[in-house]
């Protein structure tokens, strides 16, 4: 058995359209100055034509692989975590794999919001380390811009969320001791309604109305109890961080970076003071993306890989909270 | 030497009475014999206004909980494969963990529509053999699940008659982990050919289209109903359901002969039997899924898996074999225990 897998290869990709606050303030009841005291988020960035997750985990997974000096026919497998795939179904997995134009192989959507990344990373991990595959590609992908409401009834959730992909490759570590130590996964589904995107709903009957598009409070747009999602995220980032770093005998000062889901500039600063870490060791870039909810830890390691942060021999954590609730984090000794 | 992974137990549920042809003849506009004929579907299941796929499985859930001897405090992680979830998100992993009342236990929906099940079964294996939080010292009890409510989003018009008759709902649900008792999995593989995913697909909402993912007029035009070139997928479809059965059976290094069992699922019965016959597999040894109770993608191969665990003995070799949307293909050799 493979003893321990590492990230061989980054890769990140959003579209070209940046969307201010003040762009967004011309097209609802809101400003710059709201958006940035309650979140951090300055612009991020929207598709302007049609582009699927898929498209934009293309180029974000072809940098991963050129990185990782792999072609994609060395990959054995494909994990797409998105909450915003291009289509219904099939999963955005199979069409990623077709426009990288992979052999037939294993590829499947992971559906579990801002945790999907560490989800798909942990899933990755286990198929490598029991043999099932040498090299997978982990791709997290959204176009939220298409699903949220840019008006005032929509603001509370539409200013947040921005489009992008970050995409990774995971083999076997090459000295068998630097990589992913351990993954941890939760998720407490009381609470998936304070937090969620109703219709489509194969619950309803039919699954889908025109009247879902529309009225006060539409249920084909994503729904949020902010305040219950920030008292949520602020207790359960730092308790799994914390298992994390004792699950390998560790505390928050060995600590070189942490990575944090990028949900809300506030919340990052609230889990910092909580572990003691500086705000230096925390990499936060929700300034200029939004949250990208799968693709924002994948964005985020890119950009520390690139910036020097990220550096051989440090131990780094990604962690992770969000729709579910679900929450999760993984620790690498790089 | 520890006990092997295994799926120690597996328990399905399908919801209410079946329905026969008769629920979709006027709609369709065709009598129910003509759809008999044209889909070789004799009955399918309707969930309940209300319920998702978590609702379906955790009927299964909970008894396959007790069959495999655990409680939700023993689980590790909870395996959720459907393409149909409760909401768009989260996933149906979330709500069925919550009402099974599992605590914080980890909930992950997977998509790989026909072929879940098996995507999933690959997954939960994996889980309990790596060392980590998840194995427990390979103690690890991970559910795993496949649930489907189809029925909510089908064209009810004459447009939808190639397809609404042949989606159904239903849920399985068994545990993954190690033991002495439960099914062996021999073999296993599975793949997916994206060029062909827009031949059998639900294309809306889709977040793909500029500027917004859905619109009234998709609704309207039926952009949001399942559609499928059958007609080009049949061959390819037969091929390749035996061709990766081929394959699982020679790692496994069984025949054909040696099956009790072959199970094989598409959404065309017909298809499925013609892969059977391309395979060598005897008539009275195939079962077809979507002939029972028409094709609940992610569950039917487990549907019909539990039905034959409990007439056959330990050692019995069983044969698991799916194909559609993705276009995803797969198999896997089981030995009952």
């Amino acid at each position: 058995m493979i003893q321990r897998t590492h990230i061989l290869g980054v890769g990140k990709a959003v579209p070209e359209r940046v969307v201010t606050n003040d762009d967004l303030s011309r097209r609802m009841d809101t400003s710059d100055q709201w958006i940035q005291q309650r979140t951090g988020i300055r612009e991020r960035h929207h598709i302007g034509s049609d582009c699927g997750a898929s498209d934009l985990g293309r180029q974000a997974a072809e940098e991963a692989l050129a990185e990782a000096g792999l072609g994609i026919a060395d990959i054995d497998a494909i994990i797409f975590a998105t909450l915003s795939p291009d289509i219904d179904w099939p999963a955005s997995a199979c069409l990623l794999a077709a426009k990288l134009g992979a052999r037939a192989m294993p590829a499947f959507d992971v559906r579990n919001q801002c945790s999907g990344f560490l989800y798909s990373l942990a899933s990755a991990d286990a198929l490598i380390r029991v043999g099932r595959a040498r090299h997978v590609l982990v791709v997290g992908g959204e176009i939220h811009s298409t699903g949220i409401d840019i008006t005032t009834r929509g603001r509370e959730v539409a200013v947040i969320f921005g489009d992008g992909a970050g995409a990774v490759v995971l083999g076997p570590s090459p000295d068998g001791q630097c990589g992913l130590l351990s993954c941890h996964l939760h998720a407490e589904g009381k609470y998936a309604e304070k937090l969620w995107l109703e219709a489509a709903s194969s619950r309803r009957r039919p699954r889908i109305t025109v009247g879902d598009l529309g009225g006060d409070d539409p249920a084909a747009y994503p729904r949020m109890s902010g305040r219950y999602v920030f008292k949520h995220a602020v207790t359960r980032f730092p308790e799994v961080i914390q298992e994390a770093l004792a699950a390998n005998g560790c505390t928050p000062p060995d600590l070189d970076v942490l990575i944090p889901h990028q949900a809300n500039l506030r919340i990052n600063q609230f889990v910092a003071a909580a572990l003691e870490i500086e705000e230096s060791k925390v990499v936060n870039n929700i300034d200029r993306y939004g949250n990208t909810t799968a693709a924002s830890i994948p964005i985020a390691l890119y950009e520390a890989r690139r910036d020097g942060r990220v550096k051989e021999g440090q131990l780094v954590c990604m962690a992770a909270f969000g729709a579910g609730f679900t929450w999760a984090a993984a620790l690498f000794r790089w | 030497m520890p006990p092997e992974v295994r799926l120690l137990s597996l328990e399905t549920h399908l919801p209410g009475a079946p329905l026969g042809n008769e629920v979709w003849a006027e709609r369709l506009g065709v009598p129910a014999p003509a759809l008999l004929a044209s889909t070789g579907i004799r009955s399918r299941h309707h969930a309940a206004a209300g319920d998702g796929p978590s609702d379906l499985a955790r009927h299964a859930a909970e008894r396959a909980l007790l069959g495999a001897g655990a409680t939700v405090d023993d689980l590790s992680l909870i395996v959720f494969a459907t393409a149909t979830p409760d909401v768009t998100f989260p996933g149906a992993a979330c709500f069925l963990q919550d009402k099974l009342g599992a605590g914080t236990v980890g909930a992950v929906d997977i998509r790989a529509q026909s072929v879940g099940f098996l995507a999933g079964l690959e997954l939960a294996m994996a889980f309990v053999d790596v060392p980590g939080p998840t194995a427990r010292d390979g103690a690890a009890r991970i559910l795993l699940a496949a649930g489907e409510v189809l029925s909510s989003g089908l064209d009810e018009s004459p447009g939808g008659i190639d397809l609404t008759p042949r989606l159904a709902d239903g849920a399985a649900a068994g545990v993954v982990g190690r033991g002495d008792e439960g099914a062996r999995v021999a073999a296993l593989r599975w793949y997916t050919d994206g060029t062909l995913a827009d031949r059998f697909w639900c294309e809306f909402p889709a977040s793909r289209r500029y500027p917004l993912r859905i619109l009234e007029e998709d609704l309207k035009a039926g952009r949001h109903y399942p559609k499928a070139d059958l007609a080009a997928l049949a061959p390819i479809a037969r091929g390749r359901l035996a061709e990766v059965a081929r394959e699982v059976l020679a790692e496994a290094k069984w025949a054909v002969e040696s099956l009790e069992v072959g199970i094989v699922d598409y959404v065309d019965p017909e298809v499925a039997r013609g892969a059977a016959g391309d395979l060598g597999l005897a008539v009275g040894h195939t079962d077809v899924p979507t002939e029972h109770f028409g094709h609940v993608m992610a569950a039917g191969l487990p549907l019909r898996l539990a039905d034959h665990q409990t007439r056959l003995a330990p050692g019995a070799r069983v044969l698991l074999v799916a194909a559609g949307p993705g276009f995803c293909w797969g198999a896997a050799a089981l030995e009952l225990g």
